[in-house]
């Protein structure tokens, strides 16, 4: 009867029902109602992900599809040991990151030796980040490397771990935390490069 | 609210999901076209899979016969 129901009740549980609840029903009733559900909640993210990394709309939307898919085939192997949305955001990352090696002739995204000449003392505070104008917010992170605005988009927008993160990029967390210190920086210093002495 | 921080990489993540919606509902339109011909195989599959079972345990039982009446012969 609830299945019957399923689309309409959806709709109604959409605020309700916790991601990982979905996850359950959709594997317990295989009823495609809440995929469509799990979909609605997460294509918007998943793309705007891909398209700020792949910077292109065709990729990202193939980007996309091939995340969505991969997600529905493997909801069975979500192990709950961490949020739904950082399991997600993980297959998203992963897939633009190998993306980008293969497809964009980059394989160098990620790796350590790049070395910059930046003022390692200087700590940027979160909320200059994170309170900053939108817009400014979104020319900035266009214009930074792509492994950085990665790391600053999963800790800032993902609201990942030092640890989840470092499961994704397969770095420890002291590297982590160094990779998102350096990542700050040059955040900064590309705001102060746009927009002079103009602050937020 | 109390405690509440701002979180600008939020609402940008927001204003990108307003304005990609339609990308999104393409790929989803795209999505239900794979599963539907997976689902469609995967019932063709179903279909005859059995019956082609059935054809190749038919042959087996008649080549079977057909030795037994063979060694029935040279012993009579």
């Amino acid at each position: 009867m609830i299945n019957l129901l399923c689309p309409m009740l959806a709709t109604d549980m959409t605020k309700k029902v916790t991601d990982e609840e979905l996850v359950d029903l959709y594997l317990e009733t295989q009823n495609v109602a809440y995929f469509n559900l799990i979909y609605k909640r997460f294509s918007g993210k998943v793309f705007g992900k891909c398209l700020s990394l792949l910077k292109s709309e065709s990729d990202a939307e193939d980007a996309t599809q091939d995340v969505m898919m991969k997600i529905l085939l493997n909801l069975s192997k979500f192990s709950g040991r961490s949020r739904f949305s950082t399991w997600i955001y993980s297959i998203t990352y992963n897939y633009c990151i190998d993306f980008i090696r293969k497809k964009k002739k980059d394989p160098s995204i990620y790796v350590d030796d790049f070395i910059e000449n930046l003022d390692v003392q200087e700590e940027v505070d979160d909320r200059f980040l994170m309170e900053m104008n939108v817009k400014r917010l979104k020319v900035i992170l266009e214009v930074i490397p792509i492994a950085d605005k990665s790391i600053l988009m999963m800790k800032y927008q993902d609201e990942m771990s030092i640890r989840e993160i470092g499961g994704i990029l397969e770095k420890s967390e002291s590297a982590i935390k160094m990779k998102i210190k350096r990542a700050k920086q040059k955040f900064k210093k590309t705001f102060k490069e746009k927009y002079k002495d103009n602050e937020g | 609210m109390k405690g509440d921080k701002i979180n600008n990489f939020k609402e940008l993540e927001k204003e990108q999901e307003k304005a990609y919606e339609e990308n999104t509902n393409r790929i989803k339109s795209s999505i239900d076209g794979n599963l539907d011909a997976i689902s469609h195989f995967t019932n063709i599959i179903d279909m005859y899979f059995s019956k082609i079972l059935n054809y190749m345990f038919s042959i087996d039982d008649k080549k079977e016969n057909k030795s037994d009446q063979n060694s029935d012969n040279k012993v009579s």
